[in-house]
């Protein structure tokens, strides 16, 4: 990866990782390794005090370079070693792995006829859209018939113009009309129509008086 | 591409070729490798610990609320899908935490709020005052401060060609793939100048670095 050629006289004394794994944690810090080189890398990183330290370093250096600001200089083996005293007392991430996660739905697959519960929920839910059916079906049919389809119920031959034809009536809203003298139901102002009775005109009764 | 000259970085997501190394680590810590999460920590920590310092200015409490902001990225990790960038993520755990730490110790957390912005740079509006986190003493500040110049001087004298490769990774944040192609050469000729960038930087920062480059690693 890294070729035996390069410079070595700015070495850093302090850091005894030799050239090719210090080029190995600057490729690590840029996200170039994959696969077997990655995994080399962390293996050094795991092993290596001096592998941490250099990573310290490259990443202290960024910071000065993308800051304004002067970059704090704490300590960062002492906060290491906290962190890994807090870590101490960490479960360890319980992450399902996919072959887990595949064996479990298997698991959920070959179990499926003896889930009951589908069954249950199923027919709970058809028997309730039943009798909510049958609910609906029996209060429609105790109420009181007012829609328009319903009220035409005898035929009533009659003649117009010479031409006979059939009209529709019903025997209830005659009465209804004949007990108000009233042909409509509402006024123009689309308002009850009992205030205008007494506008009516209607001869039957003016023959009567 | 460089950052808003008027924010502070640990506002910013890291750049977008640096968050694919985020991911493997991620992907490693989930699959069950904890020392995968700790180079995160590491990369990190400078950079929570100076956010939760601009919202809390109490020394004792930075670096509690940072290692409470580190463990509670553990626990939630699996349930991070990736749909933004881990500094991101991080990022929000670290504000959340902050601000539970000064509900329960009756502050307000609304005070220093103002402070933080949010992580969509696009629109941010944020003010750097370049103020030192709480838990710096004029020691830290004045070694922090050489380290900065050193970086500088060092990247001064790096050869022309080094210094573009490492500016673009590190400042613009571009792929090796994207270098690759602004600079007219082979991946392997811009892995092989940013490595030596990095090797030249170091060997002048290293010396003050030494107190950190401890056995406790």
């Amino acid at each position: 990866m890294m070729k035996n050629s390069m410079k070595t006289e700015h070495l850093n004394p302090l850091i005894q990782i030799n050239e090719l794994q210090r080029a190995q944690i600057s490729d690590l810090a840029d996200g170039q390794l994959q696969g077997d080189a990655f995994a080399q890398a962390m293996a050094l990183m795991n092993a290596s005090g001096q592998a941490r330290a250099h990573w310290h370093s490259l990443h202290l250096v960024g910071d000065v370079l993308r800051g304004k600001t002067p970059v704090s200089s704490a300590d960062g083996a002492d906060f290491l070693e906290k962190f890994r005293t807090n870590m101490a007392k960490e479960p360890a991430l319980q992450v399902a792995s996919m072959d887990t996660l595949m064996k479990f739905e298997q698991a959920a697959a070959s179990n499926e006829p003896f889930f009951s519960w589908k069954w249950a929920a199923g027919l709970s839910a058809l028997a309730a859209s039943v009798m909510l059916g049958l609910n609906l079906i029996g209060t429609t049919a105790v109420a009181p018939v007012t829609t328009g389809s319903q009220l035409a119920q005898t035929s009533v031959p009659i003649t117009v113009d010479g031409q006979t034809a059939v009209m529709l009536r019903n025997p209830q809203l005659d009465a209804l009309i004949a007990a108000h003298n009233q042909i409509g139901g509402s006024s123009a102002f689309q308002m009850p129509s009992g205030f205008l009775r007494s506008a009516t005109y209607s001869p039957a009764v003016v023959n009567d008086k | 591409m460089t950052s808003p000259p008027n924010l502070p970085d640990d506002v910013l997501p890291p750049p977008a070729a640096e968050a694919d190394s985020d991911a493997i680590l991620v992907e490693r810590t989930v699959a069950g490798d904890q020392r995968a999460f700790e180079l995160l920590v590491i990369k990190y920590q400078r950079r929570i610990q100076r956010l939760i310092g601009r919202m809390v200015r109490d020394v004792d409490l930075v670096d509690d609320i940072a290692q409470e902001t580190f463990i509670r990225a553990y626990r939630a990790l699996p349930k991070f899908r990736g749909e933004a960038q881990f500094y991101t993520w991080l990022y929000r755990i670290a504000v959340n935490t902050a601000k539970k730490f000064l509900l329960d110790m009756k502050r307000d957390p609304t005070i220093s709020i103002g402070a933080f912005g949010n992580t969509d740079d696009d629109n941010e509006t944020f003010q750097s005052k370049n103020e030192p986190i709480s838990d710096e003493t004029p020691e830290t500040l004045f070694a922090a401060k050489e380290i900065a110049n050193t970086v500088n001087a060092a990247m001064l004298a790096l050869p022309e060609d080094l210094r573009q490769a490492i500016t673009l990774r590190e400042i613009d944040g571009l792929s090796y793939e994207d270098i690759a192609h602004l600079m007219a050469c082979p991946i392997g000729t811009v892995r092989s100048r940013i490595f030596r960038a990095r090797e030249a930087i170091s060997a002048k920062v290293g010396p003050l670095l030494d107190k950190q480059t401890g056995k406790r690693w």
